[in-house]
């Protein structure tokens, strides 16, 4: 294991520390809303949303932390390369990782956004009136849950997310040859002057 | 420049960004009401004034100019040789102008797609102005939407420029970095790297 190796590792454990606490701030908001509207929907949604956020924070805890070792290896490649300080052998990995933490923090505003329409959805009360022998139904809510153009957004960024978590190869690829290609530029404008 | 010159200039560059990014949103105060003229232009007036103060001061000692910092907290070190020093000082600005970018986008993501689909609303629009010969109730938005709105497109079209790389400010502190290596080489010159 190099010097590399290390680092990401490092760097790895605390993108999922860092990430496991932003979300366990989420946890009061869900168990508040019970609190404050005990019935049953609103008890079957909490636990949803409770299910979700444990969830999103014991898969990082367990892909961040305890198989971090794996991830690394994926990240960094082969055991054998080059030091950190041999030019470039570090720069996609250090893109890579800059990718993976803001996938994650894409993805952790998903899952705040997921959380939330849940507790509108159980504020979603549907009432019945009658108006001269007509039966109509009216739903009582401020928030429309199943608006596309409300969802458009954060189904872009969930793939987004999930691109950015794989490594983003391509973004990757793209910004080590565009610094390749001003470090090129620059050197030969010194050489020039 | 050392390494840990390098990687402290980058983190003031991000420190800087954000403060940056952060301040202009108090803008957004401008356009609380006050009770007469007179008091509500002294706000303005004292509030621009602070606000461009404190801007100019962020930008220019954490972002452009902010060797003086660097060295203060990286100290002095072994220096790299200049091909180096370039690969460095670029690689680390542009990974945090990605960093920044990203952070900024995952907020944004409603804004970029409005922007998108925005010429289709434009041409609608256009047709209802023609038509009707009146400004459209849809765009009749209170100073606070307005301003929002406003932070919200700039910061998108920050975040872009950002995950592009941010080519102009990158070559401008490659060329002062290069500046700074030749002037050093002067023996003549009084050095400016401690």
């Amino acid at each position: 294991m190099n010097k590399m190796h290390t680092l990401t590792k490092i760097i790895l454990s605390a993108i999922g520390i860092f990430f496991s606490i932003r979300l366990l701030s989420q946890l009061p908001y869900v168990i508040l809303m019970f609190y404050l509207e005990p019935s049953r929907q609103i008890t079957g949604l909490s636990l949803f949303s409770l299910l979700l956020v444990t969830g999103a924070i014991a898969v990082l805890v367990y892909i961040f932390i305890y198989k971090r070792e794996n991830l690394a290896q994926k990240i960094v490649g082969s055991e054998r390369l080059p030091e950190p300080g041999s030019q470039i052998g570090w720069l996609p990995v250090a893109f890579r990782l800059i990718c993976i933490a803001g996938g994650i923090y894409l993805l952790s505003n998903v899952l705040w956004h997921t959380t939330y329409i849940i507790n509108m959805l159980a504020k979603f009360k549907a009432e019945t009136y009658s108006v001269n022998g007509t039966t109509y139904t009216r739903f009582f809510t401020n928030f429309a849950p199943f608006s596309f153009g409300d969802l458009l957004p954060w189904t872009i960024m969930l793939i987004c997310g999930i691109y950015l978590l794989c490594g983003a190869p391509h973004f990757v690829r793209w910004q080590v040859k565009k610094t390749l290609q001003q470090c090129k530029i620059n050197k030969q404008l010194q050489e020039a002057s | 420049m050392t390494k840990m010159q390098i990687i402290a200039k980058a983190v003031l560059t991000f420190i800087g960004l954000s403060a940056i990014v952060n301040l202009c949103l108090y803008l957004h105060s401008l356009t609380y009401t006050a009770q007469n003229l007179a008091t509500f232009m002294f706000r303005i007036v004292l509030f621009l004034s602070v606000f461009i103060i404190f801007a100019v001061a962020i930008a220019y000692l954490l972002i452009f100019k902010n060797d003086w910092l660097v060295y203060k907290i990286a100290g002095s070190g072994e220096k790299l040789n200049p091909e180096r020093g370039t690969l460095w000082l670029d690689s680390s600005l542009r990974m945090v102008a990605a960093l920044y970018g990203l952070i900024l986008l995952a907020t944004l993501m409603p804004t970029i797609l409005n922007i998108i689909v925005s010429p289709l609303y434009i041409l609608s629009l256009a047709n209802e102005i023609l038509t009707f010969k009146t400004f459209p109730k849809s765009l009749i938005f209170t100073p606070s939407q307005w301003s929002y709105m406003i932070y919200n497109f700039l910061k998108a079209i920050l975040a872009v420029y950002l995950l592009y790389g941010w080519p102009q400010f990158i070559r401008f502190q490659l060329s002062t970095h290069k500046t700074k290596s030749l002037f050093n080489q002067n023996p003549d010159a009084e050095g400016i790297e401690k």
